[in-house]
């Protein structure tokens, strides 16, 4: 049932751990959303800085932990919205914005990390040993110092969060840093609902398993 | 039968909050029995609310404020093609308009004048119809002169 | 349709003028001639007719006037060759010469992000404080976007973002 014109499904199913928040709130947020990205399929220049202002944290960091290194997403960042401005006349009013700009990034982000490091990319969900994988730190060249230095600030979390495969690490990031919901996820995903259940629960016991294997008995807070 | 089984791989689950509502209450039932099982939900609720407290890396400002400003370029040069686009339309017919009027006024202009030169009514669309299309013609052949040297001029530049 | 109203608002007041005299000139003028019944078919014709030949053709020259106007202040605020544009909008007949300006502009000007004054869309570099407008190609030096893999011009590979490039 669609409360105010076309974003999508009116979500009365409150998940006992995602915290909607203040209602009220909430709605004001879409509401504010509808306007600006009704302004800037018009053209808007001011509903494009809005937008990108709102989403600047956010898309980085989701641009960061596909590619893991900040010159890198830092690119990423730059395209995507060109990206978003190229494109935002085709888009469908009646999709998730939010949706649509996490799948343009990741978009452009396999294509780029397809062209730089293949080998970073995961066999297909489907494939039973596509999940089995080294540890997948940039293997030609040394990372930059700010990488370095955001790895302490994140901690051993973050640390052993960027050893898991690419498929993991972003369903992850989608799920806890973002907060989007499933149905969300799997749009920008382009994956099957249970698929990324499942993907879901393995990356959270192959992170438990990599946290437990490295600080055995340790905290790894 | 696997009822604990199952449960266990609801827990990570439950703790990244994606549990249908039915799927939920199954878990807390089994949960309020078991305690193998709620010290393992403790676990995962421990790593969900790291994850969910990881710091968040925030782009440079230099680079945030060259993507606005490339965006909000490429933003208005595609609503200028667009509107380019209706402009030449209209033009075009606003063109066809002119041409189709030039016949008659002139006609008019002139009086009775071509009606003494030519004779017939039908001589005198043949006339006008000539004239329209050489001015076609001309007008055509100055376009594509044109466009020859501005295509050049811009590929120097 | 306030795009229309603000493109509407270049057109030069001396182009308005022009045309809100052509406007008098022909409708009286038509007028005149109408009246006179030197065309033997028109002065037969219904009145409608009559009318019609009487109003529309001065709002027709009249646009034609404004757009010409419209062509001298626009081109010259994309920094072309204005006088020239202008009198080709004026001597290519039936308005040909128009939709070619329309055609064959420029992209409009672009401010300069550090010095704020007007470029060419074009320019790799400002012209005024020489800032770089545009990435560009380490070998041929020309602007390339974001993206690329290779230059379009001399066809370098272009440097990947995050990589010490050579």
């Amino acid at each position: 049932m669609d409360m105010i014109g076309g974003t999508g499904s009116f979500r009365l199913k409150m998940h006992s751990a995602t915290g909607l928040g203040d209602s009220a709130a909430y709605w004001e947020g879409r509401v504010a959303l509808e306007g600006d990205v009704a302004r800037l399929r018009g053209g808007d220049l001011d509903a494009l800085s809005t937008l990108l202002t709102r989403y600047q944290n956010r898309l980085y960091r989701y641009l960061l932990r596909l590619v893991r290194e900040p010159a890198e997403a830092e690119d990423l960042f730059q395209q995507t919205w060109l990206r978003v401005a190229e494109k935002i006349r085709q888009f469908d009013p009646q999709r998730n914005f939010e949706a649509w700009l996490f799948t343009l990034a990741r978009n452009l982000a396999i294509d780029h990390l397809r062209r730089i490091r293949p080998e970073s990319l995961d066999q297909p969900a489907g494939d039973p040993t596509g999940e089995t994988a080294a540890a997948r730190l940039p293997s030609h060249e040394r990372p930059p110092i700010e990488g370095i230095l955001a790895r302490e600030r994140a901690g051993r979390l973050g640390t052993a969060l960027e050893t898991l495969p690419l498929t993991q690490r972003e369903v992850l990031t989608l799920r806890f840093e973002e907060e989007m919901k499933l149905e969300e996820i799997a749009e920008v995903l382009d994956a099957p609902l249970s698929t990324v259940k499942t993907r879901l629960r393995r990356a959270l016991e192959r992170l438990r398993m990599t946290l437990e294997t490295q600080y055995p008995g340790e905290s790894w807070q | 039968m696997n009822g604990h089984e199952k449960i266990r791989e609801l827990l990570t689950l439950l703790a990244a909050g994606v549990l249908e509502p039915r799927e939920e209450k199954q878990v807390l039932d089994h949960l309020r029995t078991c305690e193998a099982c709620s010290a393992e939900l403790e676990d995962w609720k421990l790593l969900a609310g790291g994850l969910r407290r990881l710091p968040t890396p925030q782009p440079r400002a230099v680079v945030v404020e060259r993507a606005r400003a490339q965006a909000q370029i490429r933003l208005s040069e595609e609503f200028e093609h667009r509107w380019n686009r209706s402009v030449i339309v209209g033009l075009i017919v606003f063109a066809w308009v002119l041409t189709l009027l030039s016949w008659p006024l002139v006609r008019l202009l002139t009086g009775g004048l071509l009606g003494l030169l030519v004779p017939g009514f039908s001589h005198a669309w043949i006339v006008f119809g000539a004239f329209t299309t050489s001015v076609w013609l001309a007008g055509g052949a100055a376009a594509v002169l044109l466009s020859m040297q501005h295509r050049r001029e811009r590929r120097l530049a | 349709m306030s795009r229309f109203t603000e493109e509407l608002s270049l057109i030069p007041r001396t182009a308005r003028i022009v045309a809100a005299s052509v406007w008098i000139a022909a409708t009286t003028g038509l007028i005149v001639l109408v009246k006179s019944g030197v065309d033997r078919e028109l002065a037969s014709a219904p009145p409608a007719l009559r009318i019609f030949v009487t109003l529309f053709p001065p709002i027709v020259l009249t646009i034609y006037a404004l757009l010409i106007g419209y062509v001298y202040a626009d081109a010259k605020r994309r920094g072309m060759r204005y006088v020239m544009w202008t009198l080709l909008a004026v001597f290519i007949p039936d308005g040909i010469g128009i939709i070619l300006y329309f055609v064959l502009r420029d992209p409009p000007m672009r401010a300069c992000p550090s010095c704020a004054q007007l470029a060419k869309s074009g320019f790799t570099f400002c012209p005024h404080c020489g800032t770089s407008l545009l990435p560009t190609c380490p070998n041929c030096g020309r602007g390339v976007e974001l993206g690329w893999a290779n230059c379009p011009h001399c066809g370098t590979k272009l440097p990947v973002p995050g990589t010490r490039a050579a």
